[in-house]
């Protein structure tokens, strides 16, 4: 027999098997396949919220992402401001890579502030983000109060009427920037998005804030008719680390620049750490996707793996605008970093937010 | 316009074609299923079938989410009449005067009328909608906090025609309720109120779990004490037909009340579980004869029916028109229209017109299909209530606490139903006003978040308002009004307890009194903002609290404060030998897991109280775990952990 007959068939297989492993995802080169499971993704509010719909999205797209493509399905764990969902993931949660969650803004926010809280059983810094997606946030003015453009709130001598969930909810950041700005603003505490958006509409609130993905379907009407004025961006982190312009509303200045527009000076100081750390929390990784703590690392590879292919497909690209912000996606250990980051509130600047919640609110955490 | 009759006749077409009708049938029968089950509604409904949504043509799934939503509020009523168990919190008034209807043999009668109603609300509330959507827009915004607050005092004042024959009773039991509302984070600071450290009581206690501690319970125990069956005279009376005939008999109340209905449904921040109550007290306050309600009156089920599938249209107005969401329900259809591309908003008027047309194809038709399919069901299910109740009473003990586990899905869910439950039958026993403590709950959070916007941004300027004028007018009538009813119901009874008789009424009193002084004391460890209103509602509670207890420890004469059911009427065991069977429920739950315990539960229940055949009994509890099972299946649900298994786990 010719040696070269021999040969062809191993040339072959051995094209196939560099083939298989060049396109194949490296985490099926080590045996993970999640072929026939059910996967559950715990989110720790009620059904119908950003976080819930979020979720949602995500968990129909990144099935057939990952090895084996499995079905992913929703189990909502409400209560107590995502704390009870929180702790259920982390006292049940599978460590096989059938069990992810969400973890959004208000989880990270209430782990930062109260560090302290005996209710608190859950440690997101051990989660494995695997996908973080950021989502930027609009101010803006009603014309009424006769603020035209940034610079007028240098001369502007009222105050700004806002709505706000809670003090220590989502909303409280963008109270934060504007305070900081040097803005009265007479918080109308209790008031969720919906009582927001109507109370502004009426007029009889005249300072608001929008995501992104609201801003540009609710807000940004308003501001055709002349009734909203917008003023800043929380910006957007590039990746030297910079806060810069955010890349969905370039014509408008982030709050550093408006920061030092409106006061003259660069901002800094414990209360600058405080703000850089909510804007963590509430842009950079606004929403996140982890696996539990304890998952071995393979699998946490496979979903890392799966969130890039996500992030690359030009489908999702085009489509996932309106569920998680029109902004690069971060995943596998940048998403990690990110929500690393978020909860990295230190001991001063927490002290100089519990100082202002107290002055502000008259409430201790 | 010419844009909108271009849309209008496409869209029907559209929804006409067989897969559009077939996802629409399939909406509709988990709509049904949905509202009969308590505990269960639009929310888990919706969130069943969003993963289907995602890959359909948006028309497609419009039709099968509008099909769930529309007949819920018609299907919920079968247990409100049936059982007394609301099947959704907006069948919480249809309860007053259905249950005592199906008590006296008119079940069929009551749930036909119901059925027409509900359709009549619904086509009214599409109707509304398709007007409404091209208008509404500066109604809605002509409504600000000032007139937001007083449309909530408002519905508080309906409260006067549910007191009871005790004023003094129902004003305190409201005061409680509203109290019990404040439990949990205060709206405008976020602290916790009366949680005690805990999570569970710092999200508040669920309305789902008040519901059916309030009605349910008491009833379910009552009828057990009695060891009847549900309808008095054991057979059906008369039948549907009669309840088609009242329905177009009181046609005007039927479209008032639908008209009502899709107003407070189109108000954000108001919500469905307060029209039916705000109906019911506009129908009580206008009608000449009003002895019969409470007492089984067709035209108390007849009104909250019509205004509670009107709400659906009214809610959908400002999710469509304006993208806010009025309802929970409404805020995950919101979710949903995003997940399949729709983006509520003035497109809605524009590009996305068929769409919104293919909404209200969905909603008339679905109403229509949901009514009929509940109609043919109406004489079957009526049997039920000629079952001795010792076979039915058990199941519908097992229905509730799965009703309730749904709110937080967690043990403390069954404890809290078995507690608040508990209240609730003390409550019935001496004449405390349920449904007073519930407007009162219902309304806490709304009353306290508007009172507090209402302040810091208008002070009392919100006077000069003339909206808020033109309620405050109403209120005021509708505050006379309740006061004349009252005195044509003084009937009082001949009967003055001795002291030893008046205790256990006296020492509930007191209890009630300790809450108050309880919440009152909480307050003042809160900082301001969370402060003023549990003080100030506490001091008035407290005072008309103190007020009872003193009439009923010293008074010499007959007044309407003593009320003592177990004395009025004797039975062979109390509500304690039942309660006791509802902890050992509980206590199996917790050994062997909820579907096992609950099938046991039932066997042995049924065993000891009615008797053989051994084989019926069993079957019954097979039953009952075979459905607890395919529910935790269907919804995804995890029962609490049994202590068996936690124990075989430790031993590996």
């Amino acid at each position: 027999m010719p040696v070269e007959r021999l040969i062809r068939p191993l040339k072959i297989a051995t094209l196939l098997a560099i083939g298989t492993a060049l396109f194949a995802p490296a985490a099926e080169a080590q045996g993970i396949s999640f072929s026939g499971k059910r996967i559950e993704a715990v989110v720790p509010f009620g059904e119908g919220g950003g976080g819930d719909t979020y979720t949602r999205y995500m968990a129909r797209v990144l099935g057939p992402k990952l090895p084996g493509h499995p079905s992913i399905i929703i189990r909502n764990v409400p209560g107590g401001g995502s704390v009870v969902g929180a702790n259920w993931f982390q006292a049940n949660a599978a460590k096989d890579g059938t069990m992810i969650a969400v973890a959004s803004t208000s989880t990270t926010l209430t782990y930062a502030m109260r560090p302290k809280d005996p209710n608190i059983k859950f440690d997101p810094k051990k989660w494995n983000a695997f996908i973080a997606s950021p989502m930027g946030r609009v101010v803006y003015v009603h014309s009424s109060t006769g603020i035209k453009k940034l610079d007028d709130l240098k001369s502007f001598k009222g105050e700004l009427l806002m709505g706000l969930q809670s003090p220590t909810g989502s909303d409280m950041p963008t109270m934060l920037s504007l305070e900081m700005l040097g803005v009265k603003v007479r918080p109308i505490a209790g008031t969720d998005g919906g009582d927001q958006n109507l109370g502004f509409q009426r007029g009889e609130l005249t300072a608001n804030a929008d995501v992104t993905s609201a801003y540009k379907q609710v807000g940004e009407p308003l501001v055709a008719q002349g009734i909203a004025v917008p003023l800043f961006t929380f910006g957007y982190q590039n990746e030297a680390g910079e806060i810069v312009r955010d890349p969905n509303f370039p014509d408008l200045p982030s709050w550093v620049e408006a920061y030092e527009a409106v006061t003259g000076k660069k901002p800094s100081g414990p209360q600058f750490d405080a703000w850089k750390a909510l804007f963590y929390m509430a842009v950079m990784s606004s929403k996140a996707l982890v696996l539990p703590e304890g998952t071995p690392e393979a699998v946490i590879a496979a979903y890392g793996a799966a969130a890039q292919n996500l992030a690359n497909d030009p489908e999702f690209k085009a489509k996932s605008g309106d569920f998680v912000g029109t902004y690069p996606q971060l995943t596998g250990a940048a998403a990690g970093e990110s929500l690393r980051k978020a909860m990295s509130l230190d001991d001063e600047a927490r002290k100089w937010l519990a100082g202002w919640l107290k002055e502000r609110f008259g409430i201790t955490i | 316009m010419t844009s909108a009759f271009d849309a209008i006749l496409p869209a029907l077409h559209t929804l006409l074609t067989f897969d559009h009708l077939s996802l629409l049938m399939l909406g509709i029968v988990i709509g049904l299923i949905v509202g009969i089950l308590p505990g269960l509604g639009g929310v888990a409904g919706l969130s069943l079938l969003l993963p289907f949504a995602f890959d359909m043509e948006p028309s497609k799934a419009l039709a099968m989410m509008i099909g769930l939503l529309a007949p819920m509020h018609t299907s919920d009523t079968i247990p409100a009449v049936l059982m007394g168990i609301p099947g959704t919190a907006s069948a919480q008034a249809t309860v007053m005067d259905g249950f005592p209807l199906a008590r006296r043999g008119e079940a069929a009668r009551a749930l036909s009328a119901a059925f027409v109603s509900s359709l009549a609300g619904g086509l009214i509330g599409a109707l509304v909608l398709t007007v409404a959507i091209f208008g509404a827009k500066p109604i809605i915004l002509s409504m600000g906090f000032g007139e937001l607050m007083m449309l909530t005092v408002f519905a508080l004042s309906t409260v006067g025609v549910v007191t009871g024959s005790s004023s003094l009773k129902g004003l305190a039991a409201c005061g409680v309720g509203l109290l019990v509302g404040t439990i949990g984070g205060a709206p405008a600071t976020g602290e916790f109120r009366m949680a005690f450290g805990t999570i569970y009581l710092g999200d508040g206690i669920p309305l789902v779990i008040l519901g059916m501690a309030l009605f349910a319970m008491p009833e379910i125990v009552e009828l057990l004490r009695r060891h009847t069956t549900i309808s008095e005279a054991g057979t059906l009376g008369r039948g549907w037909l009669q309840g088609l005939k009242d329905a177009v008999e009181h046609r005007w109340i039927v479209l008032r009340c639908s008209i009502i209905g899709v107003v407070i449904g189109a108000m954000p921040g108001l919500g469905g579980s307060v029209a039916d109550w705000i109906v019911y007290g506009h129908i009580v306050q206008t009608s000449k004869d009003k002895s019969q309600f409470g007492k089984g009156d067709i035209r108390g089920i007849i009104a909250p029916e019509s205004a509670n599938n009107a709400i659906t249209g009214g809610a959908l107005i400002p999710t469509l028109l304006l993208g806010i969401p009025g309802s929970g329900s409404m805020a995950i259809l919101l979710g949903g229209l995003v997940l399949i591309g729709v983006q509520p908003g003035p497109s809605m008027l524009t590009t996305n017109l068929e769409m919104t047309f293919t909404i209200i194809w969905s909603l008339a038709l679905a109403n229509l299909i949901g009514a009929g399919a509940c109609f043919l069901l109406a004489k079957p299910v009526s049997r039920l209530t000629t079952i001795p109740y010792g076979l039915i009473g058990p199941v519908m003990i097992t229905i509730i606490f799965f009703g309730a586990f749904q709110a937080t899905r967690s043990w403390d869910d069954l404890v809290a139903l078995f507690i608040v439950g508990t209240i609730g039958i003390f409550m019935k026993r001496f004449g405390w006003s349920r449904p007073a403590l519930l407007i009162g709950f219902v309304l806490s959070d709304g009353l306290e978040a508007s009172f507090y916007r209402v302040a810091q941004v208008y002070g009392w300027s919100f006077l000069e308002r003339p909206i808020v004028l033109v309620i405050i007018a109403l209120t005021i009538l509708s505050v006379i009004a309740a006061k004349r009813m009252k005195k044509g119901d003084a009937s009082m009874k001949d009967f003055l307890p001795t002291l030893r008789m008046r205790m256990p009424q006296i020492l509930f009193t007191l209890s009630v009194a300790v809450f108050s002084i309880v919440s009152l004391y909480d307050s003042f460890g809160q900082s301001q903002l969370a402060r003023i209103f549990p003080m100030w509602v506490g001091l008035i509670t407290l005072a008309l609290v103190g007020a009872i207890a003193v009439f009923q420890i010293s008074s010499t004469v007959p007044r309407t404060v003593f009320k003592d059911s177990e004395f009025e009427e004797q039975t062979p065991y109390g509500d304690g030998h039942f309660l006791m069977w509802i902890a050992g429920f509980l206590a199996l739950v917790g050994i062997i897991g909820m579907p096992l315990g609950a099938g046991v539960f039932v066997f042995a229940f049924s065993t000891v109280k009615v008797g053989g055949p051994i084989w019926r009994n069993l079957l019954i509890g097979i039953c009952t775990t075979a459905l607890l099972l395919v529910l935790a299946e269907v919804l995804n649900l995890y029962y609490p952990e049994p202590w068996i298994v936690a124990v075989g786990r430790v031993f590996g």
